[in-house]
């Protein structure tokens, strides 16, 4: 945490460090939901295991309920959720996601992307960086916002975790957030501080603020003379977010 | 975005029918682009002739009829039983004749006109794109137009392009402009990689690949102005071209 350059007092720097926290804590939620579903696939993945058969796509139906249940506890907050493969883990497909997103009305739908590596839209998600750090560092990630060409086609933060059997990669379980639905979160949390505050990703990239002049998307650069010239950083524990309070 | 603006056109956008092609037109035309643009997958089950109307937002008749212009062009096969229904037949051609014509009956004016729309589109992106700078975006578009740059085919190179140039618009971290793109590409992207006689559309080809990885090298150097600058430069380029391939095939076709 940068230290304050003003005198501005202890008890708002506190607050703005529970207000960090607070929003972790709700992001930590929806990493549970998800690793519920990352224990189904690699139960699944098991019992196929000892059954001497392979996987199959028709073998992921049980999943739908954890998937659901991760939607359903935060249905504001996450638009999308599911497991994405390790490539030729299904006997049926090379790649394959099997990924529900929300509708407008009634039931959740199966996300298709193109999934056809001749095509022109391929959609290469083993070069995402939603699947390449909890493959390649074992850990889990979040990303974003970023817009999903090709995938849900929306503006979208991913999060992610490994799945793994015995050591073997099967693939991430993983959640997409709505940037509308944060930043409300974030507005309702922030709200209270009674000064400017600015949510950034570690690249820093905005994810809400609470001011005009940091646009969600661009990246965090305080002009000379902004409220943010001089700020206080305050990170979310266990994310790459930070939250920056205006002096 | 239709292809072709009439006197009044202004007020026409605000006042006039949603659509003034005729529906049956507009729906074959749309999914004709996606299709050619590879956005429909080679055997990918269209949805149900029900839900794609509601999802188009016309009626089951209108969407009917356009199916059964696709069916003659060859482009949607139809199969019966319980696991049948419309079917998806990629073109390995960029349904050269209809463009052509197309093309040929539109005039320089219009051209400009679209071309003035597409560089304003494209260079905003482009600009926003520098500005909102994601490494990973770049390292994206660097492969896609390299992608462009080894293409052969002509409905390779429209693919690889429109891709590319939906995915700026996806750096510069907005959805609105990633869709108008999209809406463009799929309008008038395919018309610039056709071919007439003594053309030479592999200096072309040669010349946007170049001008793309230039557009890349400006983005991750998040030099706003540049980016901006060859974004314009490269849809003035394809616009240049779009008029000479027009005089070239209204000339052969008077």
């Amino acid at each position: 945490m940068t230290r304050p350059t003003s005198s501005r007092t202890a008890d708002t720097e506190r607050a703005a460090d529970r207000v960090a926290a607070a929003l972790a804590e709700r992001i930590s939620g929806v990493f549970d939901a998800t690793e519920r579903i990352a224990i189904d696939l690699s139960n699944l993945a098991a019992a196929a295991r000892r059954a001497g058969d392979p996987l199959r796509r028709s073998g992921l139906a049980p999943m739908r309920r954890a998937i659901d249940a991760a939607i359903a506890a935060e249905p504001r907050l996450v638009i999308g959720a599911g497991v994405v493969l390790a490539p030729e883990l299904l006997a049926d497909a090379s790649l394959w996601l099997e990924w529900w997103t929300t509708a407008p009305a009634g039931p959740s739908q199966p996300l298709r992307p193109n999934l056809d590596p001749g095509s022109a839209w391929f959609y290469d998600y083993t070069r995402a960086p939603w699947f390449v750090e909890p493959r390649d560092r074992d850990r889990r990630a979040i990303v974003g916002p970023y817009v999903d060409i090709g995938g849900t086609d929306d503006y979208t933060l991913t999060l992610t975790v490994p799945v793994r059997l015995k050591g073997d990669f099967l693939g991430v379980a993983g959640c997409d957030l709505a940037i509308d639905g944060l930043e409300r979160v974030v507005r309702e949390h922030t709200r209270r501080l009674g000064t400017q505050v600015i949510l950034v990703n570690h690249e820093p990239r905005v994810i809400a603020s609470s001011i005009a002049q940091a646009h969600p998307g661009s990246l965090f650069a305080p002009a000379p003379g902004s409220p943010f010239e001089r700020h206080t950083a305050h990170p979310c524990p266990r994310l790459p977010w930070t939250l920056i309070v205006a002096d | 975005v239709p292809l072709t603006s009439s006197s009044n056109a202004i007020r026409v956008a605000v006042f006039g029918p949603l659509d003034n092609q005729g529906r049956v037109d507009a729906i074959a035309d749309r999914l004709r682009g996606a299709m050619a643009l590879g956005l429909i997958a080679n055997g990918e089950q269209l949805p149900s002739e029900d839900r794609l109307a509601t999802s188009l937002g016309v009626s089951p008749v209108s969407l009917r009829e356009a199916l059964v212009r696709l069916r003659a062009d060859g482009l949607v096969e139809t199969r019966r039983g319980n696991r049948g229904g419309s079917f998806v037949v990629s073109p390995s051609e960029l349904g050269t004749a209809r463009l052509r014509d197309e093309l040929a009956t539109m005039t320089a004016y219009q051209l400009r006109d679209l071309g003035d729309l597409r560089g304003a589109l494209a260079g905003a992106a482009a600009r926003r794109a520098a500005e909102r700078r994601s490494s990973d975006a770049v390292s994206r578009l660097r492969s896609l137009a390299e992608a462009l740059d080894e293409a052969r085919t002509a409905p390779e190179r429209y693919r690889a392009d429109g891709r590319f140039c939906v995915e700026v618009a996806a750096a510069a971290q907005s959805v609105r402009l990633a869709q108008l793109e999209l809406e463009l590409q799929i309008t008038i992207g395919a018309m610039a990689w056709l071919t007439v006689p003594g053309d030479d559309v592999d200096t072309y080809h040669a010349h946007m690949a170049a001008g793309y990885l230039a557009l890349v090298d400006a983005i991750d150097a998040t030099d706003v102005a540049r980016a901006r600058e060859r974004a314009e430069r490269n849809t003035e380029r394809t616009t240049d071209r779009l008029v000479e391939l027009h005089y070239a095939l209204s000339d052969r076709a008077r």
